[in-house]
């Protein structure tokens, strides 16, 4: 115990994942010797053993401490030491160049918010100051595009009130102990309210297992599955006629529509009873309050714009929009200026914004789709722009790596990526390294070595959470505002996003418009309309919520051109596109590609592609493994462990099989991210050509999401070939785990 | 929904942060601590969980 009392303590917003669980991180002679739970008996039971792994990670022996410089071959993963000042100067004079001779538009910035916990919008405003549209995140396949989607039906992403609820939708989405754990937990403290709780995945997940209905859709149909869902709630009127005739548009045609989608088509669709489909509908709607918790799962679909949007008139139609127990339409909070202001759009001219790449085709998150709802959004919202989780204005991924690669429409000859291993976080990874190698100039800000870092010109060392203070405010998903205390100094080398933004927008001329000189002086800012300092908040508190407002709409209206939910959208309709919503078939399976694939599945023990080479993490998930079913195993003659390629006509993935009852047959499940940092020097790029699940979907156009350009991950083609031996190379750890 | 049920719905929710808005205070006062204490009866005593624990 004496030894523990040595120890200082703070409160953190723990960044390992996306969720941001509030613990406390403990310091001894200067480093953080632990993270543990939280001491509020509200934020405890938030903390998974990722979180408590932070020591192990933000200690790592491998940790980035010094700028590099490449010296060898792109990619051949040659450096040399350089100090921060000289690694600011010469990128400064490299993107002066490409900018002279390409345009600011070849300039594209990958970010990734979850792993730098915030970039306070820095990369927002450095590009539009700079000229640049480009920016483009791994949000645009989770939680952002979302967040964009929504907006288009009622002008707000809203959060799930799921605690208070009394019946939760899980569409896919599989919050368990060490992942999503707040939201687990949410979904727990509602069951023990006596809520209802039905799941619609493939497998029997964690949450099906204990869920009071499970309906077994076939990847990739969720946006039918709603349309059976609607079929029901419309024809059996159980939808709310007062909210629908008071604060909707489009109620007829979307009737209609919905009509197209009798029982029996969904029920053939999806692979679901169709009396099973009628009763879950009824439940939903019969009860008296109900959310659908965002999913990644309806994210990454071929009708995902379908699919999201079918959601959000779910929950307008059954009455459960901005009421305690249904979905929470928080907006901005009054107290801190937020992201969507620093970001400072409105300075990006019109110009360069019709730049934007992939916007002429898939317009629903970019600043072509987006901009229509200025007016609407700072008349309800105060802000001209919302842009909720990072993921309302971005330029298309696909997009973007087909022009860094053949310099169509227009060359794309920089690229800086921030917290976020590109190569392996979007589709088509052979299309992204062709792009990559076509660049002039790479710069990576990273705390790992990683293969997108490997292929930089510079690579700069980033901070981590235990290291700065910041204010979260979720990215405006969320209404409260939580503290994350720096515990320690940071390695001598690195350097916050912040720090990176501020210093290359001063060496390239526009300084002025990033006057603070330190992370504290951005929160004293954005902190300005509470009247409070950052010192003076944090030593008040380490969270504050403002007291909920509900229905708001009956005051505002909502915030999209008509002022109502649209429930046929007048902005997908002045695009192009057809307003109503609709079920879209994805590439079918084959006699040679049997199997139904999905993707972008996330492992309890990492956070999308990180951590493999954190030890206490790594011994707990040692290898990849895909997941059959034991009928389709047999059929391979295949059993567990056996070494296997999943292959699609895209790429392959190699990896071991787990047989599971859980899985439903036809389908194979492969996890996300997966690299060797221990064949750093022997293989490829460390290995992140050969169990690396972003080789596998295809992202040629006939393949993408009308509207957004979303990949269909959750259910392609693809087949087992049974492999003979281990692939060579492995540790002993992976071929024994 | 009546008026009367949503007005009650909702006011128990405002009362329900601001009790939490309380028991989120670095330098608790009295009130704030019975605030605490009475989180903590609701919401009962978090166990110790030994998945979190990383033995090397």
């Amino acid at each position: 115990m004496a030894k523990q009392s040595a120890n200082k303590q703070t409160y953190s917003v723990c960044t390992i994942c996306d969720i941001g669980c509030q613990l406390r991180a403990e310091t001894k002679d200067g480093k953080l010797s632990r993270m543990i739970a939280h001491d509020n008996p509200a934020l405890a039971r938030n903390v998974c053993y990722k979180g408590t792994a932070a020591a192990h990670i933000h200690n790592h022996a491998d940790r980035l401490t010094k700028p590099l410089k490449r010296v060898g071959e792109r990619g051949a993963d040659q450096w040399e030491e350089i100090s921060y000042e000289q690694a600011i100067e010469e990128i400064a004079e490299r993107l002066g160049k490409v900018v002279d001779k390409y345009g600011p538009e070849s300039l594209a910035v990958s970010t990734s918010g979850w792993n730098t916990q915030t970039t306070h919008s820095m990369d927002r405003r450095f590009m539009n100051a700079l000229g640049s549209p480009n920016y483009i995140s791994g949000v645009s396949l989770c939680a952002g595009n979302t967040a964009a989607v929504n907006k288009l039906t009622y002008g707000w992403f809203p959060f799930a009130d799921i605690s208070n609820s009394k019946c939760v939708v899980l569409f896919g989405h599989n919050p368990r102990k060490h992942s999503w754990t707040p939201i687990y937990n949410m979904i727990n403290a509602a069951r023990a309210n006596g809520a209802k709780v039905i799941v619609l995945d493939p497998r029997v997940s964690d949450q099906a297992e204990v869920a009071d209905m499970h309906l077994r859709l076939r990847s990739g149909t969720d946006a039918a599955m709603c349309l059976g869902w609607l079929n029901v709630i419309i024809n059996e009127a159980l939808y709310d006629k007062d909210f629908v005739a008071q604060y909707t548009l489009g109620f007829d045609e979307l009737r209609e529509r919905v009509n197209e989608y009798p029982l029996e088509r969904v029920a053939e669709i999806t692979g679901v009873d169709a009396e099973l489909i009628a009763e879950s509908a009824r439940l939903y709607a019969g009860a008296e309050s109900a959310c659908i918790p965002w999913t990644p799962i309806t994210d990454m679909q071929i009708s995902s714009t379908s699919a999201i949007r079918l959601h959000s008139i779910l929950r307008a139609l059954t009455g459960n929009l901005d009421i305690p127990g249904g979905e929470l339409l928080g907006g901005f909070n009054p107290d801190y200026i937020p992201e969507s202001k620093l970001g400072n759009h409105e300075m990006l001219s019109q110009e360069q914004k019709n730049k934007q790449l992939g916007s002429d085709t898939h317009p629903a998150y970019t600043y072509r789709a987006q901009e229509m709802l200025s007016e609407h959004t700072k008349r309800v919202y105060g802000y001209e722009y919302a842009d909720i989780v990072m993921g309302c204005y971005m330029a298309n991924p696909s997009a973007t790596f087909r022009a860094m690669a053949t310099e169509k429409p227009y060359p794309v000859k920089a690229f800086f990526v921030l917290g976020n291993n590109a190569l392996m976080s979007y589709p088509n990874q052979h299309q992204i390294l062709k792009g990559m190698m076509n660049q002039d100039l790479i710069v990576a800000h990273e705390i790992f070595m990683t293969p997108t870092a490997m292929l930089a010109d510079y690579v700069l060392p980033g901070d981590v959470f235990s290291e700065r203070n910041h204010l979260s405010d979720s990215w405006s998903w969320r209404l409260g505002l939580t503290l994350s205390q720096k515990a320690v100094e940071p390695p001598e080398g690195a350097s916050s996003t912040y720090e990176f933004w501020h210093d290359l927008a001063h060496k390239m001329g526009f300084g002025e418009l990033f006057p603070w000189g330190t992370i504290e002086e951005v929160l004293d800012y954005r902190l300005t309309p509470s009247g409070k300092s950052f010192a003076e908040f944090s030593a008040e508190t380490y969270m504050h919520v403002p007291p909920p407002e509900y229905r708001k709409y009956r005051k505002t209206g909502f915030a999209t051109p008509s002022g109502k939910v649209e429930l046929k959208s007048s902005l997908l309709e002045a695009l192009g596109f057809d307003p109503l919503p609709y079920h879209r078939e994805g590439p079918a399976v084959s006699d040679d590609y049997p199997y139904y694939v999905f993707t972008g599945v996330r492992e309890d023990a990492f956070f999308q592609t990180g951590q493999r080479q954190v030890k206490v993490l790594r011994d707990r998930m040692p290898s990849p493994k895909l997941f059959m079913h034991p009928e389709d195993a047999a059929k391979q003659n295949i059993v567990d462990h056996d070494w296997v390629k999943l292959q699609t006509p895209t790429g392959e993935v190699t990896a071991k099989v787990l047989v599971k009852e859980s899985m439903k047959q036809g389908h194979i499940r492969v996890p996300h991210g997966w690299w060797y940092p221990e064949m750093r020097g022997q293989a490829k790029l460390a290995g992140s050509f050969i169990s690396s699940d972003a080789v596998l979907c295809p992202d040629d156009p006939e393949f993408l999401d009308y509207e957004q350009g979303i990949p269909h991950f959750k259910g392609f083609p693809g087949r087992i070939v049974k492999l003979a031996e281990p692939p060579a190379g492995m540790s002993e750890q992976v071929l024994a785990g | 929904m009546s008026l009367l049920k949503e007005w009650l719905g909702d006011n128990q929710q405002r009362l329900m942060t601001h009790l939490a808005n309380r028991t989120f205070k670095k330098n608790p006062n009295l009130i704030d601590r019975a605030a605490t204490g009475l989180l903590k009866k609701m919401i009962g005593e978090v166990p110790d969980d030994p998945e979190l624990d990383h033995p090397e």
